[in-house]
């Protein structure tokens, strides 16, 4: 065999697995992707559970101060269970929405109970409920931008071929209740 | 160039190509672990492979061997003159010691063993190894190096980098759940015998809000902390990956073009 045929060949095969080499360096970046969505909506679980267990223990702490605001506990109960049924992403956006408001609205209403507000069990399930909130926020940032990493990746070249080969499609944001973007309409009882 | 020099850099490049092109898919492979990795923030940031950025602040009283600087994480490397003025390494040392990252929400404590580190040098000094700096001197007869003597016969380059309080870093590493220590001396106790100072207290304040640890991880392997922005980084990355795309396939040939052509007109071995 003549040296310009080996090199010849050799060049070949350095461009065939350099091709193959590319395409599986994208087809395994998108299945790393796809998990890490599904990863991070998992950690999002993770804190909600955290939270979940946590409102028992805040309901019963307000409820002994709190007899005439009935109305406010069902609220949260309501939320707790439409976050039960939820399946979707949107319906989960949904439920969890209502029971963050939901929670804001305890704890708006606790400030018209200063011995509850004085009971050191409730300013530390209110700051934890807090921390906690905070972080679930922060998580579903993280999934936001994951799935914004993902549908960019899908909708470009050429990637888009071997997302297309693998059948993936655009993965769902989580979108704010349209009631969260609203302003906040704070009202002061003014005393005399 | 003399022509006894080509067959070895033949055979270099034909052993180099290879592992060059090997290499390149390395590197788009961290290019995009760290483009599809959002960053996150220290407070809620889970375990696993993580993102994150943030100011530095020491951990240990450290002290960077060559400059005498205050900082939280020193490396540093020794190198002698090669041939063609090469600069051939022969020792690395760094700290090791682990360091806090702080963001707007959160601490997280830094392990930077194993960590490939993109920090810039700020020390680099080449002087001749028969009359080093005391400074040099002393670490080599510190480091107990068996070979210093022989190094010392030419020329010597001296680096070292480090992270210092403040600087902003980029950190893509596995997060894992903090070790709770226990406190062999508790603040009122510091506090009645005159012990507790500043340094002491505010380090107390770091570790009681540390998240997380941030390390190489057991099974993803990338670990990097680095000085540069996660774009800047992605740039080098990707320019070098595709430099190595080309330049391997096209050292390999070259090198192998060489043998072949030698062999074909019979200039081996004789």
């Amino acid at each position: 065999m003549h040296p310009g045929e080996v090199l010849g060949t050799v060049a070949v095969l350095f461009a065939i697995v350099g091709l193959v080499g590319y395409w599986l360096s994208i087809y395994n970046s998108l299945v790393a992707l796809k998990n890490s969505i599904m990863r991070s909506w998992a950690n999002i679980d993770v804190l909600l559970k955290q939270r979940h267990d946590e409102l028992p223990k805040l309901v019963k702490t307000c409820e002994g101060y709190m007899q005439h605001e009935r109305a406010v506990f069902d609220k949260l109960s309501e939320a707790r269970g439409a976050l039960l049924k939820a399946q979707t992403v949107a319906q989960r956006a949904e439920a969890e929405n209502l029971l963050t408001r939901a929670l804001g609205q305890i704890f708006a209403v606790a400030e018209a109970y200063p011995d509850l507000k004085a009971n050191q069990g409730f300013l530390q399930l209110q700051s934890r409920i807090s921390e906690l909130e905070n972080q679930i926020a922060d998580r579903r940032e993280f999934y936001n931008d994951t799935v914004n990493t993902f549908n960019t990746r899908l909708g470009q070249i050429p990637d888009k071929w071997v997302a297309g080969w693998l059948n993936y499609v655009t993965a769902e944001l989580f979108h704010v209740d349209q009631g969260d973007r609203q302003d906040v309409e704070i009202k002061f009882a003014m005393a005399g | 160039m003399s022509r006894i020099d080509i067959p070895i850099y033949a055979t270099l490049a034909l052993a180099a190509g290879p592992a060059m092109f090997w290499r390149s898919f390395r590197d788009l492979r961290t290019r995009r672990l760290i483009q599809n990795t959002p960053t996150a923030r220290i407070r809620s940031m889970s375990m696993g492979l993580v993102e994150i950025e943030g100011t530095v602040a020491p951990r240990s009283a450290l002290v960077a061997p060559f400059s005498g600087r205050p900082c939280a994480y020193w490396e540093v490397d020794i190198a002698t003159r090669a041939r063609r003025n090469a600069w051939s390494t022969v020792h690395r040392n760094a700290s090791g010691h682990p360091f806090y990252l702080r963001d707007e929400t959160g601490v997280a404590l830094v392990y930077p063993k194993g960590a490939q580190c993109k920090i810039n040098f700020q020390v680099e000094e080449q002087c001749l190894g028969i009359s080093l700096p005391d400074l040099y001197a002393q670490y080599l007869h510190d480091q107990r190096l068996t070979m210093s003597a022989l190094w010392r016969l030419g020329a010597m380059r001296f680096r070292e980098r480090l992270l210092e309080e403040g600087q902003r870093v980029y950190v893509l590493g596995s997060a894992c759940p903090r070790a709770r220590a226990t406190t062999i001396s508790d603040g009122e106790e510091m506090q009645a015998t005159g012990t507790e100072d500043m340094r002491a207290r505010r380090l107390q304040t770091l570790d009681d809000e540390t998240a997380a640890v941030v390390r190489r991880g057991e099974n993803e392997p990338t670990f990097i902390i680095s000085q540069q922005s996660e774009r800047d980084l992605t740039a080098q990355l990707g320019l070098r990956a595709i430099g190595e795309l080309i330049a391997g396939p096209a050292l390999t040939l070259l090198g192998l073009g060489y043998w072949l052509y030698a062999m074909h007109a019979g200039q081996v071995f004789k």
